[in-house]
């Protein structure tokens, strides 16, 4: 198990350095220069020189790359241009409730895609038939602020069960009913794709296993279907982690367009303002933020797996 | 039996077989779509920023105005056929694009030796190892919101599934006796890629990137939804969807009809990939969801 911890944390170490180098250099690509912006077009040269030193622009790139990352390993995100208040401070309120949401969906996604799956496998033929084609469906790569929109027309316009958006009331704010009152649309709207996913995927992995030799012996020993069903269902856990712990991540990316739609305070709703704010240092932080919590969640369920299933840790970390 | 008949039996046994009914029915509703992009100004019954301030958001059915009008008068039907063509266009060239790069990279990949094979492999699972409509928004964000830059970054997004599935490919197909003829017979590298790989890798990725269509699409409506793509008054589905958002209590149809319609082109494409997947017969390897 030890090993298994060592191979896998050695291997995350590239992707995390990978995934900071893209993230630096794309704001590289930002358009103009940075110290126009500001000390503005009257400024004299010996300024602009200064101003240049100051920001240590006048370093080469890679330069800048390491300092950049030495102080986001502290913390350090830089300064957002459009609130005048520290990156980190306004990241992590955001991620925090970026976090409730995910959750929330991924608790729906994973209970109910694995419901699905097992009445996809086990259930009478004309039920599972209709269950799998709506899942098939679901599980394309479906446009959530389509679905959000729809969700807010139907739900919260027309017959006025849930709140259109928001993620609390401003009347009674620590509520913990009126948060899951305010969860439910973006929930269900975020956990949609993953659950067809899921579903789709889970069902495939249960009638494989049972495909396997036991199976049959358990069938042969006089065995009731029921817990013919459970052996099945505990063989196939480890895989249902690995499925979900891949659609957790992807939901993390999804997200970012159900927030919009929702008015919801998380780190999408942050990227999408500074992005007509032109706020470069909050758009930079909020995709490392959440490219960071993909790969932490990758990592926590390959070991989780390791835990689970003694044949993945017998046969090592493959990349 | 006369030789016509002969004949046409013997014509019919060397066609390829024919394509069930509802590829058939899916391939006809992209070709109209397709008809939309360039005959769309003749078919929209009004121009796509026609604007009538006295009949601002009507429902559906209203007469004259088959989906209504929008919060400036728009026509929504005109709105939507016009913006076909933007909400096709950057859905398909992205594809294009990074359907060739992703495969000259997967084939390098794939035919070069394992060192080379590594590093390119282990680059791209960097891209893969966060969520990609988080790099295109960071991409987008940088160039500038345009709907060139929009097409930037999905194609730089869509480049490494594409390789990946490439190298999958091709790593499968060097174990095959055809290759190791070709290889003893003294065929450069190239000469193999070119006539022994590509076309075997042709099917399969001509189903994956119909799916990837079908993302693309919604991603790219997606930036422009996020004011990172098309800018108004463009007539363009995301765009039109976010100007809804302003109006979902007092006209919510203003909202369904660029929902939908985003929602159903997505379907479409990816239907159509399922099918294609189907009728050419393909095992799809190394794909992710």
């Amino acid at each position: 198990m030890k090993r298994y911890l060592g191979q896998r944390l050695l291997l995350t170490a590239p992707i995390l350095i990978g995934v900071s180098i893209i993230v630096f250099f794309t704001v590289q690509l930002v358009p103009g220069d940075p110290i126009s912006t500001l000390v503005g077009a009257h400024a004299t040269p010996e300024t602009r020189t200064l101003m240049t030193k100051q920001y240590g622009l006048d370093k080469p790139l890679p330069v800048q790359y390491v300092v950049w990352l030495g102080h986001a390993l502290q913390g350090n995100l830089g300064a957002s241009i459009s609130q005048q208040r520290d990156v980190t401070g306004i990241v992590t309120t955001a991620f925090s409730n970026t976090l409730t949401l995910t959750a929330f969906a991924a608790l729906i996604a994973v209970v109910l895609g694995a419901v699905l799956a097992m009445t996809i496998t086990f259930g009478r033929r004309r039920l599972s038939r209709m269950l799998s084609s709506v899942v098939s469906l679901a599980s394309v790569s479906m446009p959530q602020y389509s679905l959000g929109v729809i969700f807010i027309v139907v739900f919260a316009a027309d017959l006025a069960w849930f709140p259109a958006g928001g993620m609390r009331d401003v009347l009674e704010p620590g509520s913990t009913t009126s948060l899951l009152h305010h969860l439910v649309l973006p929930g269900l709207t975020a956990a949609a794709i993953p659950t067809g996913i899921i579903a789709r995927m889970f069902s495939a992995t249960l009638a494989e296993e049972s495909q396997e030799p036991y199976v049959e012996n358990l069938r042969a020993r006089g065995l009731s279907e029921w817990t013919v069903r459970r052996h099945i269902v505990h063989g196939s856990l480890a895989s249902l982690l690995t499925i979900s712990g891949l659609q957790i991540g992807y939901l993390l990316g999804g997200v970012v367009f159900v927030e919009v739609v929702f008015a919801w305070p998380g780190i999408g709703q942050l990227v999408y303002q500074s992005i007509s704010k032109r706020d470069y240092p909050v758009i930079q932080a909020g995709v490392l933020v959440s490219a960071l919590a993909f790969v932490v969640i990758n990592l926590v369920v390959d070991v989780a797996r390791a835990v689970l299933d003694p044949r993945v840790r017998a046969s090592g970390v493959t990349a | 039996m006369t030789s016509a008949a002969v004949l046409t039996t013997r014509f019919r046994a060397r066609r390829r077989p024919t394509w069930a009914l509802s590829t058939q029915v899916l391939l006809a509703l992209v070709v109209l779509l397709l008809g939309t992009v360039f005959l769309g100004s003749v078919i929209a019954p009004y121009g796509a920023t026609d604007g009538d301030p006295a009949n601002r958001l009507l429902g559906f059915g209203s007469a004259g105005h088959l989906l209504g009008t929008d919060g400036q008068g728009r026509d929504i039907l005109s709105r939507l056929i016009l913006g076909t063509r933007l909400s096709l266009l950057t859905g398909i060239i992205p594809v294009l694009i990074a359907g060739t790069v992703g495969s000259a990279v997967g084939l390098c990949a794939g035919l070069a030796s394992r060192l080379v094979n590594t590093l390119i492999m282990r680059t791209l699972d960097v891209f893969y190892s966060f969520p990609s409509i988080l790099l295109a928004i960071g991409v987008a964000a940088a160039l500038g919101p345009s709907i060139k830059n929009a097409i930037i970054a999905l194609s730089i997004v869509l480049i490494p599934p594409v390789a990946r599935i490439v190298e999958a490919e091709v790593v499968a197909l060097r174990s095959a006796a055809f290759m190791k003829v070709a290889e003893c017979s003294g065929a450069s590298r190239f000469l193999i890629a070119v006539r022994h790989v590509v076309p075997n890798i042709r099917a399969p990725l001509v189903v994956y990137c119909t799916t990837l269509i079908g993302l693309s699409i919604v991603d790219a409506a997606g930036l422009s939804f996020l004011g990172l793509g098309a800018s108004p008054p463009t007539a363009e589905w995301g765009l039109m969807l976010n100007d809804a958002r302003n109006y979902f209590f007092r006209a919510p149809a203003v909202a369904l009809a660029p929902a939908l319609a985003i929602l159903l082109v997505a379907l479409l494409f990816n239907a159509l990939g399922d099918r294609l997947r189907v009728e050419l017969d393909v095992r799809q390897r190394g794909a992710t969801p």
